[in-house]
């Protein structure tokens, strides 16, 4: 893990529909290793290296993150707030967040001054501000918020905010840096507005022979042990399912097998809830697999990874990718 | 200092690490220095005049978890130390044991909750720490049952003169009787760092049994709720108006003509208003000494991460200065 540029691509702002920072850094560290780079008036980052034919293989990971959005300024530099994707409200009190520099504190009651009927309840987000100190004069209405937690090594984990899904940008700029002179093109998509509805994905532009999306899935935890969830530090989880092409599952599942790489079979009887369900019915409907890491306490400030699911979901992909002859094709049956 | 104090660990009972830098600090300026078996630490300044002894404290102690089992997977259960709501728990950054193995308070993702769960307050037995390894054996190599837990919260300045921290109850305090142990003042003065506020102000009661002096003050960081759409009487005090001095609350109604006294000498100080919580002043009155309790007000205490004001920080120290009267600067 390069957790360096994990570390850098986690610091970069980017709530759904305010990405244009961590767009613009990708596009940066993209560049040596792509014959060009574009960043679309949406924030998508598309890379794109030359290969020795017209097929085209793309990989995808979503750059936008969840967050928060300020919705109005009020006395002493207290702000009232909306959330941007899914964030659970229980999480918020007492978190620290960053309103471009700013940093900001979630508001909470201290218990002695909680009724017996308060204590007993969750937090209602109508009663939280985020707290600036007074030092609102530099934000506007419509700024977005971001955790600040950036992401630390903790036993064999790294944890911290946007693992979902920098954790994947970083990979995929890592195998991106590492294959090279192969037999199809190699395009990276990365794109904005997956958090609230897939939206960069919609918006892709080039439509590739095969696509590879690349995102996190639930962690087994002690409070949650069904069957939707993947034990973390037992490798990567690859999806199958409608949304996802049976050659691509099968070509996955096989590169595992023959090079004994761990993995855990995601089953998803309907939307993967990743851009893998906007891609498969774009244009002439895109073959695609998805690979995941399991991922503990998702769209929390403590997002947790092992280290070796990491590892082990970008050796999958380096792999599949360099052993890769075809491509599903349409037939012509008549 | 404040920072520094703030980012060292020392939960009710586990106040040995803190204390360790309070020690190393007040030898600088202490007449006579003890400790006693307890972890209450004592630091005498002689004054000019032996007409009454004054013991100004302030508690070493937070809020914080003591590690209860761990689970197979390597997940640790907790329990709470001191008044911690639920609600300021989930998703934060922990360190556990002396050694401060990071660690964070877990609770399963918002997309697997059922529509209940997501109202539902989180619940103590339901929550457990992650240290990020996967087997009951891995664990043992970093933590043990009985360590006790902390917030990690990094120590830093905030918004427009303020600093956030955890902890600032009451190491704020601690700073404050640091700074008034630099000079000398009119009566004998103890300056003490009690243990134990938080379960029950227990080194306050050994502490001012022991010195039965004529009057005791705690200086504290106290409840604030100065918050947007609260009415006047619930805000309890305000950041940045001053010294709070406390009148009455569930456990103390301080000595009238001390507090009074106390706020002549102050240059900017409110009251606070009457309401709950309570502090070592009960421990104080209990043993018949009177009491008074000085505060600097502190949004979001018993949390990850609370607020003070330097402001009411300086003008704390100014206040309990012109009280004791300050009769040299060494």
């Amino acid at each position: 893990m390069d957790f360096q540029l994990l570390k850098e691509l986690c610091s970069k702002k980017g709530v759904s529909g305010d990405e244009r920072e961590i767009a613009e850094f990708t596009a940066i560290i993209l560049e040596p290793y792509a014959d060009y780079v574009e960043i679309s008036p949406l924030n998508n980052v598309f890379a794109f290296k030359k290969g020795a034919s017209d097929k085209t293989l793309m990989l995808d990971a979503h750059l936008d993150t969840i967050g928060l959005i300020v919705k109005e300024k009020l006395e002493r530099g207290f702000l009232s707030f909306d959330l941007v994707g899914g964030v659970a409200s229980n999480i918020l009190p007492a978190s620290e967040v960053l309103i471009g520099d700013t940093l900001g504190i979630i508001s909470s009651k201290p218990p002695h001054l909680m009724s017996e009927d308060e204590r007993k309840k969750a937090f209602d987000i109508k009663n939280m501000y985020i707290d600036t100190g007074d030092m609102s004069e530099n934000i506007k209405v419509g700024d977005t918020v971001c955790f600040s937690n950036l992401p630390e090594i903790m036993g064999d984990c790294v944890s911290g905010s946007y693992l979902d899904n920098r954790a994947g940008v970083c990979a995929l700029i890592e195998v991106f840096r590492e294959v090279d002179n192969l037999p199809f093109n190699l395009a990276l998509n990365f794109t904005a507005g997956e958090e609230m509805g897939f939206k960069g994905a919609k918006a892709l532009k080039k439509e590739p022979d095969m696509i590879i999306a690349v995102d996190v899935t639930h962690g087994e935890t002690p409070d949650e042990k069904r069957d939707m969830v993947f034990k973390c530090g037992k490798g990567t989880a690859i999806a199958t399912g409608p949304n996802i092409h049976p050659f691509v599952f099968e070509k996955l599942k096989e590169t595992c097998i023959k090079n004994n790489l761990d993995y855990q079979i995601e089953v998803l009887e309907d939307s993967t809830g990743t851009n893998a369900w906007a891609y498969q019915v774009t244009g002439n409907s895109v073959p695609c697999g998805l690979l995941s890491f399991p991922l503990k306490y998702m769209h929390t400030p403590v997002e947790t990874m092992n280290i070796s699911d990491y590892d082990n979901l970008k050796e999958i992909l380096k792999t599949f990718i360099l052993d890769l002859d075809g491509f599903p094709a349409n037939e012509e049956v008549l | 200092m404040l920072l520094k104090l703030c980012e060292e660990i020392g939960t009710s009972g586990f106040e040995g690490q803190v204390s360790e830098i309070i020690i190393q600090e007040a030898k600088k300026y202490t007449d006579k220095l003890t400790r006693d078996s307890f972890g209450n630490i004592y630091a005498f300044k002689k004054g000019s005049s032996s007409e009454k002894t004054v013991m100004v404290s302030a508690h070493l102690d937070e809020v914080g978890f003591i590690i209860s089992s761990i689970t197979n997977d390597g997940y640790l259960k907790f329990r709470v130390v001191g008044g911690i709501n639920e609600n300021v728990l989930v998703g934060k950054r922990v360190t556990v044991g002396k050694n401060k193995v990071k660690g964070v308070t877990g609770i399963k993702a918002v997309h697997l909750m059922s529509k209940d769960e997501r109202n539902e307050k989180p619940s103590y037995e339901k929550m457990y720490i992650d240290i990020g390894v996967s087997s009951k054996e891995e664990a043992l190599k970093l933590v043990n049952v009985g360590d006790y837990a902390h917030f990690d919260t990094k120590s830093a300045s905030f918004g427009k003169n303020c600093i956030k921290a955890k902890a600032l109850d009451d190491r704020c305090g601690c700073f404050i009787v640091l700074e008034l142990l630099k000079k000398r003042y009119k009566n004998d003065v103890y300056f003490c760092f009690v243990v134990q506020e938080e379960i029950g102000v227990r080194g306050a009661t050994v502490a001012s049994g022991k010195l039965k002096p004529d009057e005791a003050i705690t200086v504290e960081c106290t409840t604030c709720l100065d918050l947007p759409e609260i009415k006047e009487s619930e805000k309890s005090t305000s950041v940045g108006e001053g010294t709070a001095l406390a009148i009455a609350d569930s456990g103390t109604y301080y000595n009238r003509e001390l507090t009074q006294s106390i706020f002549d000498a102050s240059e900017k100080a409110q009251l606070k208003k009457v309401g709950v919580g309570g502090t070592d002043g009960r421990a104080f009155q209990l043993n018949n000494i009177k009491a008074a309790a000085v505060a600097v007000p502190a949004r979001y205490i018993h949390s990850p991460v609370s607020v003070v004001s330097f402001d009411d920080i300086k003008n704390t120290i100014k206040t309990l200065e012109n009280y004791l009267e300050v009769t040299d600067n060494g």
